[in-house]
């Protein structure tokens, strides 16, 4: 066996790799949604949702927020784990798990991006 | 997204090239890192990629990491017998050749571990609750024909006292106990006789490598079963599965060995991914990691990381058999007993780093016990002792 040998299997083992990586990365990237459009049938699965902040809270663990777009609005919970800077019409970008609390639906934000 | 993941597979590769060719910096520690400033790195990325980014790394690392192991440890030709095979090569001026069966062995346990995966859950799922207690009888079994084998009484001397100094090392609760132990057993031991001995590496020939078919064969699969099982139990790593596969496939020469050698710890990685998913369980410190920050590990994202494997694992081919490359050109004109100076102050400082003042008098202790088996001429696997006896224990206790 000689490295040209070798390089072809790599060839090869890298393009089915790239495969892979190509049709599951398509199927598990989170689309944006608008907000009107999430109900319970998305109940556990990963959301993305993006609005403008309508409602603002701070509690000694949780950050809480209602957000807003064209279709409609939603709670958002985020743990303290350091300072977000947003306030009140902050438009903001948020993924996490679909959840429900006292039969309404809210977002447990992994990740929230402010955008303005 | 796409783009995303290529990127992190790119730095993964990087990243695990640093760690496989910086003796001591290992892939556990750089993902521990990235747990901790993950609150940081998650403001700017996703824990998917972040998983991706280790993923890559760890595979990466398994390939590259026989590069120092080699190049950075050769004895003197008077204890050839007693050497580990790849510094038999490279003392032979074939540092190349060594390096690029671990390769070949890494890959082809990669390619087969993933072809594998359909037949391994059912196993993990039925027979791995039936075959559990009795691992213990089975490793006793394996120590005994270790030992056997040798048929000199320092073999069983050897491996009971570095079993009872495994098993002291791990009473002590000390932080990275294994970074010392197994530096001092089977890495200052050596280098001091080689510095000792005033070794010369030779100049380095590339030339066509020869692999017997059936030698091939009997490595690669021996590897991808004996480092599959191995990967199910808890205390069981690669280094185990290298003492049981070798005295389960007898006869295998010095390039089936390194085939060997070098598939495990890739074949380690992706089973780890596969136990992870069937019964929640990594046996793998990075995959551990990697999983506190991806929560949850879907069929999709198993198989996405596969195939991240897969393309890691096809680079890091590329990375090691390059850098391999410069290191043969290199190497023969180091001042070789420099080299060893400074890497046993690289070591020992690291230890001290990791470990504090108990980490030097362990590795003191190791360093005694790995010059033995050089010094009375036998098997530096009995050193392996440090981890079975303690595994033994585990399971028979």
């Amino acid at each position: 066996m000689d490295d040209n040998t070798l390089y072809k299997i790599c060839l090869i083992s890298a393009l089915i790799g790239i495969f892979l990586i190509l049709v599951i990365a398509n199927k598990i990237e989170i689309k944006g949604s608008d907000i009107g459009n999430i109900s319970e049938k998305n109940l556990n699965e990963k959301v993305k949702v993006k609005g403008y902040v309508t409602f603002f809270k701070e509690t000694p663990g949780l950050y809480i927020m209602d957000i807003k777009d064209n279709t409609g609005n939603i709670t958002v919970l985020a743990f303290k784990d350091e300072k977000i800077n947003i306030t009140k019409n902050s438009i903001i970008e948020v993924e996490g798990s679909l959840t429900k609390y006292d039969n309404e639906l809210e977002i447990n934000a992994d990740i929230i991006r402010i955008l303005e | 997204m796409i783009a995303e993941i290529f990127i992190a597979i790119l730095l993964g590769c990087i990243v695990g090239t640093f760690t496989g060719l910086t003796p001591g910096v290992h892939i556990n520690l750089v993902s521990l890192l990235i747990l901790t400033f993950s609150v940081f790195l998650l403001k700017f990325t996703s824990p998917l990629l972040i998983a991706i980014f280790i993923i890559s790394m760890s595979i990466t690392h398994t390939f590259t990491d026989f590069i120092p192991s080699c190049f950075l440890g050769a004895p003197e030709s008077d204890n050839v017998l007693s050497a580990l095979p790849g510094h038999r090569l490279l003392l032979e001026g074939k540092g190349y050749e060594a390096v690029f069966l671990t390769v070949v062995g890494s890959l082809l346990g990669l390619i087969l571990t993933i072809i594998s995966i359909p037949l391994m859950i059912p196993f993990l799922k039925f027979i791995f609750p039936i075959v559990k207690p009795y691992i213990g009888h089975f490793l006793i079994i394996i120590a005994a024909l270790l030992i056997i084998r040798e048929r000199k009484i320092w073999a069983l001397i050897l491996f009971l006292l570095s079993g009872v100094f495994g098993l002291a090392v791990f009473s002590l609760h000390m932080k990275d106990p294994l970074f010392p132990m197994l530096s001092g057993l089977f890495g200052i031991s050596m280098l001091l006789l080689s510095y000792k001995q005033n070794t010369k590496i030779p100049p380095q020939i590339k030339s066509e490598i020869k692999i017997e078919k059936s030698e091939l064969r009997k490595a690669t699969f021996s590897s991808v079963v004996v480092g599959s099982i191995a990967s199910f139990f808890p205390g069981l790593g690669p280094s185990q599965a290298a003492i049981i596969a070798i005295e389960l496939v007898r006869k295998l020469e010095t390039k089936g060995f390194l085939i060997l050698v070098g598939s495990l710890n890739t074949v380690n990685m992706v089973v780890s991914l596969v136990t992870l998913y069937v019964i929640d369980k990594a046996r793998n410190g990075s995959i551990v990691i990697m999983s506190q920050i991806l929560e949850v590990l879907t069929k999709d994202y198993l198989i996405l990381f596969l195939g991240v494997a897969l393309v890691a694992g096809s680079i890091a081919t590329v990375i090691t058999l390059k850098t391999t490359d410069l290191f043969a050109k290199i190497m023969p004109k180091v001042n070789y007993r420099l080299l060893c100076l400074c890497i046993m102050a690289f070591v020992t400082l690291l230890a001290f780093i990791l470990s504090g003042f108990l980490g030097l008098f362990v590795l003191l202790i190791g360093t005694s016990i790995g010059m033995i088996p050089q010094l009375k001429n036998i098997g530096k696997s009995h050193l392996m002792g440090c981890l079975l006896l303690p595994t033994i224990l585990y399971f028979i206790l």
